[in-house]
């Protein structure tokens, strides 16, 4: 049925109209069809690119879950200004913006390649958000990024995304300690973690509770950040003043991944 | 070959395996419908034929892309759209707007519903009169509704909007078509 070579037969009064023209030029081979291939290969590179950037998104968004749980972000607003401060710090900021800009590639990719477009945009990002959101909580309580972590600091291979891990190690850590008072001496407290002895260094910046006077064995919560294997408090809380309730509240010590204390 | 009898999407795929002679018949069924909506949307400028020319040179380009089990004509007015909107864009006239808060919203609209003849002769003899008085975006949706009988999905497909964008698109279009219209000569 194909016939490459053929002309139009039947001279007409389009004759060296705009349309004979077109396709004299089409006729004469000054334009030609583009490969079926090449439209093969662009669906497959923009398919590749939306399960890309959708894999991306997802581990993203279960990242900064994870985070939020490992260095214990929900906890911090319960140290007033300072703890709201740190979390504004320390908060993965950069990967909501790659989120946001990845989200944006990737419903812009949808909406070019199928019908998505028919649908009002807001409903478009509110189905995407929700979606979004379940994967990477989803993700989150499969532990993925618990054992990502844990192999990556200590020192396992983890291709790709193992620098990652080692370059959040103090969020992995966490920013809030919980522990028991083991010694105080001055200005140098020691405490208890589940797994570790920690030193715990007050300083004049220290925040602690003005009608509370710590002793030996009490369960308290330190804010701050390690430094040499000790911890430069900004706060400190006796653990019973801490919120109880979602989403500012201590998580329980097996909701919090657990890095090995060799790496320190 | 007869190719009268072949639909567009049968002309589409045979055009596909390098066929000019389908490829022909598809240039010239379309060709007046094309070059009509381009001099609607452009107060009848004699470039409409040169915009149509240069959209139809790269639907021949792209023509192994298109999938045949879809409907050709979306496809082939996406492409001339595309065209206009670069020659609106060129002659910095009257654009068509780049992004429009209305394809934020879902819009409840009447179903799509094909008008009697009546209605039709009407709004036609309404926009025969005024179409140039329209925005753009109201005067391109009245074109492919009511002179190229595309479906609301269908100019969702061309113009790459929510099909109730359209139809909201097109009751205001309507409703400003009306305002026109001096008193004593509404129906």
């Amino acid at each position: 049925m194909s016939m490459p070579d053929e002309q139009p037969k039947q001279p007409s009064k389009l004759e060296s109209s705009p349309v004979q023209r077109l396709l004299d030029a089409i006729g004469q081979g000054h334009v030609q069809m583009r490969p079926k291939w090449k439209f093969i290969m662009e669906n497959v590179a923009v398919g590749a690119a939306i399960v890309a950037v959708a894999i991306g998104l997802v581990y993203l968004g279960s990242f900064i879950t994870y985070l939020w749980r490992s260095a214990r972000f929900s906890a911090l607003p319960a140290f007033g200004p300072e703890g709201y401060g740190l979390l504004v710090r320390a908060f993965p900021w950069w990967q909501v913006l790659f989120i946001l800009l990845a989200a944006g590639a990737f419903i812009f990719l949808l909406r070019r390649k199928t019908h998505l477009y028919r649908w009002p945009l807001l409903v478009t990002l509110g189905v995407f958000v929700l979606a979004f959101v379940m994967a990477a909580a989803v993700t989150d309580a499969a532990r993925l990024h618990d054992r990502l972590a844990n192999r990556s600091l200590r020192g396992g291979g983890v291709p790709i995304v193992g620098p990652f891990y080692r370059g959040h190690h103090l969020l992995v850590r966490g920013l809030v300690t919980p522990g028991a008072i083991m010694k105080i001496n001055g200005s140098t407290w020691t405490i208890d973690t589940d797994d570790e002895t920690v030193k715990v260094k007050i300083t004049d910046q220290t925040r602690i509770p003005a009608n509370w006077e710590p002793a030996v064995s009490d369960e308290i919560v330190v804010v701050g950040e390690r430094d040499d294997g000790a911890i430069e408090a900004t706060a400190i809380l006796p653990a019973d003043r801490l919120p109880r309730r979602m989403p500012f509240r201590v998580p329980r010590p097996d909701e919090i991944p657990r890095p090995p204390p060799s790496y320190y | 070959m007869d190719y009268q009898s072949f639909s567009d999407e049968q002309l589409t795929a045979e055009a596909q395996t390098g066929s000019q002679l389908a490829y022909t018949a598809l240039v010239k069924r379309y060709w007046d419908r094309l070059v009509r909506y381009v001099r609607r949307m452009t107060a009848g400028s004699s470039e409409a034929e040169d915009v149509v020319q240069n959209a139809l040179v790269k639907a021949w380009q792209n023509l192994r892309g298109f999938n045949p089990d879809r409907r050709f004509s979306p496809w082939i007015y996406r492409i001339v759209h595309n065209a206009l909107v670069d020659h609106l864009k060129s002659r910095q006239r009257d654009p068509l707007p780049f992004f429009d808060p209305d394809v934020l919203f879902p819009h409840p609209v009447a179903p799509d519903r094909a008008d009697t003849r009546a209605d039709l002769a009407l709004i036609r003899r309404q926009l025969d009169q005024s179409l140039d008085k329209l925005e753009a975006k109201y005067r391109e949706v009245l074109v492919l509704r009511y002179y190229e009988a595309l479906s609301y999905t269908e100019i969702a497909d061309v113009l790459r909007l929510p099909v109730g964008t359209v139809g909201v698109r097109i009751k205001r279009a309507l409703a400003k078509l009306q305002s026109f219209i001096p008193p004593h000569e509404h129906a």
